[in-house]
């Protein structure tokens, strides 16, 4: 986008206030869990108390005789399967479960009391039989089946290759150069093993959904999810019925983070809807449910080994990661693949080996977190580079510029990088961190380079049309988790019309009006639906002009537009507002404005199974770099973080405001992971800590002091050069973290969370 | 009902008195939700542990998952309706500096937030950052990191107690 400058801009780069922010400041935006309807019952569900077992038997005929209830479901009545591209996970328990917390069965009654208090009165035989709880023991052909039908299961194959007879269900592979000539040619060798830890993304709002299918066998779910169409046609697939007998309805969202992308209670409150003779069914998550059976961040092991010459350069990689899915696939072999190719950074090297192994265990299942397996990479390969930079004595920053990906690189999936602000954002960083001065006494610090992809191929579509007094509906399905996409979108339709701000009424996320999109997710929203809104806005820009030039007899090419109205260059007074086109003229021949915007990334290819490689397997990359310093207290082993400086390259800044929001928020998210959450399992694989007393979550006191710095290389295919950027800032936190406690207390933290007890076990390990 | 022993009682709710049925064993979350359709209250863990349904009774933040109804009868209650009570109206200084500040994100925990926030600044206490941090420590978000809100809060609390006759000054 260069020759634009900004002020040929007026609503885009400013930091105009959310448009939502009233809504949501007055308690009037409705969430899912706001949604009363008349005649609606009440869900409560039973559970698994074993983490692997046989279901022998299950009565529920005292259950259906308590007053009240109107519908008991199993497994049995519902013989559906969900969640591409594996569809393993049934609405409830079928035969076996599979872990401890997995629904077996669900029961819909006039009140809440009344349905949990009928839900104890369940009876369920279970036939124990082996778990396994460690991935890497799941792996060995000798681990008892987790999915022994797992042929049976309808799977999108293009995209994975599972091991057979094992619970390895997807076996990823990366293959670029020679990587056993690379190190036979390096002068030294490190290697290192990296473990990030299972954690709760615990957005504030519990998991919401009212579902209500009516006398035609419509259905209709108001559900607190991130991705409405992902969730229709899911359900769609796995019910057997075309996608527009499902309608979904998002309203706002109560913070996602990845949780609410695919289905997960929503499920259960559809298969007790079919059965309750048309009435609605609620099923809102207690906070116990959510943190112990619904979804973690999972654990990851990543095994590293790297060549590299005197000078410092790479010349092999060899990355062997294992991904703990949990009992069911979720998001597993996407983030498998995705997340494995991110194992060698965004640095140059010749010759890699990746294998990514996505297993079965039976545990909670592993869901997508914001950043998508990169914070789990990064952790691994940044603090391999500051050994590698250390062990050869060299600068960490200096050293990472030097082998940094550039502009016209190819990458570790054959793709060549454009638009490539990595170099951007480590020198922004280094500049705040003041990395050419020492660091102040007791303290360590460090920084980091990271980048992640965006998931493609993926389209977006827009409506857009104009009202009667000239102000612009937008009907978009992106949702709105706090991330600020209404105030983006609104910003790119105003800015592409030349509308003013509060002329931009967006309605959001009804699969029944709005029409496709692939998700809220992946920092897509901006550069995808952006694109598709930027299309629309154009489109109503030009008819709005052509009819402007009707009323006003010049030609559209002496108009110019701006805050809602049209005037002739250079003469005010021949001017007309948005509301005079919007009206249509007697003897027109032409309708209502309207206009639709679709968007699909250029040329993004898929992957071939056997080398992980594509000519363009992403739209866009988020690049970031990320700085922080510490301090590290040797007789408690608490970690002091005094501050973190995150910096993104953005492409072009939309909104400065709603961007450094989104750094801060991911920051602290990252942080709290890092240093002290942890869902953590008894030997039974039952969740011992599902509440917020004892899930430690950070608070006001406990966040560093963060900065957020945002640069701009702009995207040739961004809206006005934009990239996405919401993952951005919990990429690189947890390897920044515990670069800087080696560089403050000469130790080497290779597992996380970063606990005080860990650090102090290393200190010991240092003392001999 | 589980308990089917209902007092009809007055509760004083945002500064309207309005009566109610309500079971011995009910909490105020319930009530405010489901008999009063005050919907701002939100319920993110039923177990005192995050803020989300903070309410003042008395002018003291509650936590209304665990306060009984029954003994907010006869004291004013507030949630974050009593704020701006027009629709259209502006809003009230503190809200205005949540906003200016960009210090709400997914917006669920906000009402809560605002609760506390509110009852920090009536209490007239000289507010620091340590103190606001302090004063929300029960009030959990997982969205913002904190750093607006504590921000939007010194910025409320200057406004509203500090200089007057100022609330027409805006960015």
């Amino acid at each position: 986008m260069t020759g634009i400058s900004d002020r040929d801009f007026s609503i885009i780069g400013r930091s105009v206030r959310q448009v939502d922010g009233a809504e949501k400041l007055t308690g009037t935006a409705v969430f899912a869990g706001d949604v009363y309807l008349h005649g609606m019952l009440f869900a409560a569900v039973l559970r698994s108390p074993i983490a692997h077992g046989l279901i022998q038997r299950i009565d529920v005929s005292r259950a259906e005789r308590v007053k009240g209830v109107k519908a008991v479901v199993t497994g049995n009545d519902c013989p559906f399967r969900y969640n591409p591209p594996l569809r393993d996970q049934p609405f409830l328990a079928i035969d076996r479960v599979r872990y401890v917390g997995e629904p077996v069965v669900a029961i819909a009654a006039e009140d809440e009391e009344t349905a949990r208090r009928a839900a104890l009165l369940v009876e369920v035989d279970y036939e124990e039989l082996p778990a396994v709880f460690d991935p890497l023991a799941a792996m060995s052909k000798e681990a008892p089946r987790i999915h022994p039908d797992f042929d049976n299961y309808v799977r999108d194959s293009r995209l994975f290759t599972p091991v057979p007879q094992s619970n390895i269900l997807s076996h990823f592979k990366l293959r670029k150069g020679n990587v056993d000539a690379g190190f036979a040619a390096a002068d030294r060798i490190f290697e290192g093993t990296y473990r990030s830890h299972a954690f709760n993304h615990a957005p504030l709002e519990p998991h919401a959904a009212v579902a209500q299918v009516d006398r035609t066998g419509q259905l209709t779910l108001w559900a607190s999810t991130q991705s409405p169409w992902f969730v229709a046609e899911d359900l769609a697939k796995a019910l057997g019925w075309p996608v527009h007998r499902v309608r979904v309805i998002s309203p706002y969202i109560g913070g996602g983070f990845g949780i609410k992308h695919g289905l997960k209670n929503e499920p259960i409150a559809v298969a007790l809807a079919l059965k309750a003779n048309g009435r609605p069914v609620r099923f809102v998550l207690s906070r116990e449910e959510v943190f112990s059976s619904t979804a973690v961040r999972g654990a990851v092991t990543v095994s590293l080994k790297t060549g590299v010459r005197e000078d410092g350069s790479i010349v092999a990689r060899k990355a062997e990661v294992v991904w703990d899915t949990g009992a069911y696939a979720d998001v597993g072999p996407l983030l498998c693949r995705n997340g494995s190719y991110s194992a060698t950074g965004p640095y140059r090297i010749e010759n890699q080996w990746i294998d990514g192994y996505c297993v079965y265990t039976n545990k909670i299942v592993s869901s997508a977190f914001r950043g998508y397996g990169v914070m789990e990479m990064a952790f691994a390969y940044e603090s391999h580079t500051d050994e590698i930079a250390r062990a050869l004595s060299l600068d960490t920053v200096e050293y990472r510029r030097r082998i940094l990906l550039r502009e016209g690189d190819e990458n570790a999936t054959g793709e060549v990088v454009r638009s490539i602000g990595l170099r951007e954002c480590l020198d922004a960083c280094a500049e705040a961190m003041d990395w050419d001065n020492p660091v102040p006494e007791g303290r360590g610090r460090a920084i980091v380079t990271t980048a992640k992809s965006s998931v493609a191929p993926s389209g977006s579509s827009c409506f857009m049309y104009m009202n009667d007094d000239g102000s612009l509906t937008l009907m978009s399905s992106t949702t709105e988790m706090g991330q600020g996409s209404r105030t983006v979108l609104s910003q790119i339709a105003a800015e592409s019309v030349g509308a003013r701000l509060e002329d931009i009424r967006l309605r959001a996320s009804d699969t029944a009006f709005t029409p496709p999109d692939r998700s809220t997710s992946s920092s897509r929203s901006t550069f995808n639906m952006g694109n598709a809104v930027f299309t629309a806005g154009q489109d109503v820009r030009k008819q709005i002009l052509s009819r402007a030039s009707a009323l006003l007899e010049v030609s559209p090419d002496e108009l110019e537009i701006c805050n809602s109205s049209v005037q002739v260059r250079g003469v005010p007074a021949a001017c007309c507002s948005f509301s005079d086109v919007a009206k249509v003229l007697p003897g027109a021949t032409s309708g209502p404005i309207t206009a639709h915007g679709s968007f699909v990334p250029k040329e993004t290819t898929s992957f071939d199974l056997e080398t992980g490689r594509g000519v363009r397997i992403t739209a866009f990359w988020l690049y970031s770099s990320q700085g922080v310093e510490v301090s590290v207290d040797g007789d408690t082993g608490e970690i002091t973080v005094h501050k973190i400086v995150s910096v993104h390259d953005t492409g072009r800044t939309l909104n400065p405001s709603a961007c450094a929001v989104q750094a801060e928020g991911g920051v602290a998210i990252a942080c709290s992971a890092a240093l002290t959450e942890e869902t953590i399992l008894d030997e039974h694989g039952r969740v011992v800590n599902p509440s917020f007393m004892d899930y430690e979550m950070a608070t006001a006191g406990d966040v560093p002091e963060i900065f957020p710095i945002m640069v701009e290389v702009p995207h040739a295919e961004g809206p006005y050069g934009a990239k996405g950027m919401g993952e951005g800032p919990t990429t690189g936190v947890a390897a920044a973290i515990a670069n800087a406690v080696a560089d403050a207390a000469d130790i080497r933290v290779r597992d996380l969370p970063l606990t005080p007890e860990r650090i102090l076990r290393s200190m010991q390990v240092l003392e001999g | 009902m589980m308990l089917p022993d209902g007092r009809d009682v007055t509760l004083m709710v945002n500064g309207t008195a309005t009566e109610a049925s309500v079971p011995s064993g009910e909490f105020l979350l319930d009530t405010l939700r489901n008999r009063l359709g005050l919907l701002s209250v939100k319920e993110g863990c039923q177990s005192a542990a995050c803020g989300s349904c903070t309410v003042l009774v008395d002018g003291k933040p509650r936590l209304a998952c665990i306060t009984l109804t029954l003994d907010a009868v006869g004291v004013p209650a507030r949630t974050v309706e009593s704020l701006s009570t027009d629709l259209g109206a502006a809003m009230h200084p503190l809200q205005e500096a949540f906003a200016r500040n960009y210090a709400t994100q997914c917006g669920f925990c906000a009402p809560g937030m605002l609760m506390s926030a509110l009852a920090v600044i009536e209490s007239n206490t000289e507010l620091t950052e340590a103190s606001i941090r302090r004063a929300l420590s029960g009030n959990l978000c997982r969205c913002t990191g904190y750093v607006q809100i504590v921000r939007a809060i010194a910025d409320a609390s200057e406004r509203m107690n500090g200089c007057h006759d100022q609330g027409g000054a805006e960015e």
